[in-house]
């Protein structure tokens, strides 16, 4: 009878303890991360590239979602793509375009992709 | 009994075994077979205190994206004669392929058994992955659970078990340490991602 609930307690004790684990820190979204990678990329191939007027967050405020400037589907384009090509193809201007939407600056054409 | 019994009795005896003496061989209760002697069992040692070290050089995939990591590692456990417990450490600085930096830390509790050289294992624990941002500096970090199978070999014990058999006392020489050698398959369940990968270690064992 003790050891049964020995054995109970220990059991709650751990899965409590591996919800409290999963519950740690912050939410790796893909979006998130694909962005990241993408503008360090960039940073690398674009000369003068500001990586710090990119945002990368994903976020949900009641019916606002705040998403990345740079998608998924351009994100990974932006890695497949060489230095030189990020260059001549306009990449690294029209990357540095979409990050500089929310502060009022030049904005991208409705539906334009970064990367293309 | 009465005292005019007892030389009565006496004499019995000695009748008995003066013709017990005298009876032809084949009158005597035949001769169990020498039995064979049992197979000497091969001695148990006590468990042994181990202590690990190690290099550690990383591989880890999340989503799509591929990162490398190079580390330290670190066990402490004890170890019977073909299974072992151990408490693992292990340390991972690397960067993905774009040069996001990557950080993982993870402590684990693994059952190792070991024949001779080759070894395999599996356990769990706990796990921190940190990438740091390239738009801000900052860094997304998360802890979650962490399984590992673990598949190795063990060159002290591999050599203690091959000149064992010519000379006994080297059974114990794999208690004198020597160089090991493990692969970790893991996957760590994150706030979000599955982030999985091979971890493999080189290292001293004492």
């Amino acid at each position: 009878m003790v050891r049964g609930g020995r054995s109970s307690a220990w059991a709650a004790l751990t899965a409590g303890g591996l919800a409290l684990v999963l519950a740690c820190g912050d939410s790796l979204q893909q979006e998130e991360l694909d962005c990241e990678e993408a503008v360090s990329h960039l940073e690398h191939c674009c000369p003068g590239f500001a990586s710090g007027a990119i945002a990368c967050v994903l976020q949900s405020e009641g019916c606002n979602t705040i998403v990345p400037d740079l998608s998924i589907a351009d994100s990974q384009c932006i890695r497949g793509e060489s230095c030189g090509q990020l260059v001549t193809n306009g990449v690294c201007a029209r990357a540095q375009q979409a990050g500089s939407n929310r502060d009022g600056g030049a904005v991208l054409p409705a539906g334009q992709r970064v990367c293309r | 009994m009465r005292p005019s019994a007892v030389p009565l009795a006496w004499a019995l005896v000695l009748a008995a075994n003066t013709a017990a003496a005298d009876a032809p061989d084949d009158e005597k209760e035949p001769e169990a077979p020498p039995r064979a002697e049992p197979a000497p069992t091969p001695r148990r040692e006590p468990p042994r205190a181990v202590t690990r070290v190690a290099l550690a050089g990383a591989y880890r995939g999340i989503y799509d994206l591929s990162a490398f990591a190079g580390g330290l590692g670190f066990s402490l456990g004890s170890e019977a004669t073909h299974v072992g417990g151990y408490f693992n450490a292990r340390a991972l600085l690397g960067s993905t392929l774009a040069g996001l930096r990557v950080l993982d830390i993870a402590t684990t509790g693994t059952v190792e058994f070991h024949y001779g050289g080759p070894r395999f294992g599996f356990g769990g624990g706990i796990a921190y992955f940190g990438i740091r941002r390239a738009t801000t500096g900052g860094t997304l970090a998360s802890v979650g659970a962490l399984s590992v199978f673990r598949v190795g070999y063990d060159f002290a014990d591999a050599a203690s078990a091959g000149t064992a058999a010519t000379a006994p006392r080297a059974a114990s020489a794999g208690r004198e340490g020597g160089a090991w050698i493990l692969l970790d398959l893991e996957a760590q369940i994150q706030f979000g991602p599955v982030i999985w990968g091979p971890t493999l270690l080189l290292g001293w064992r004492f």
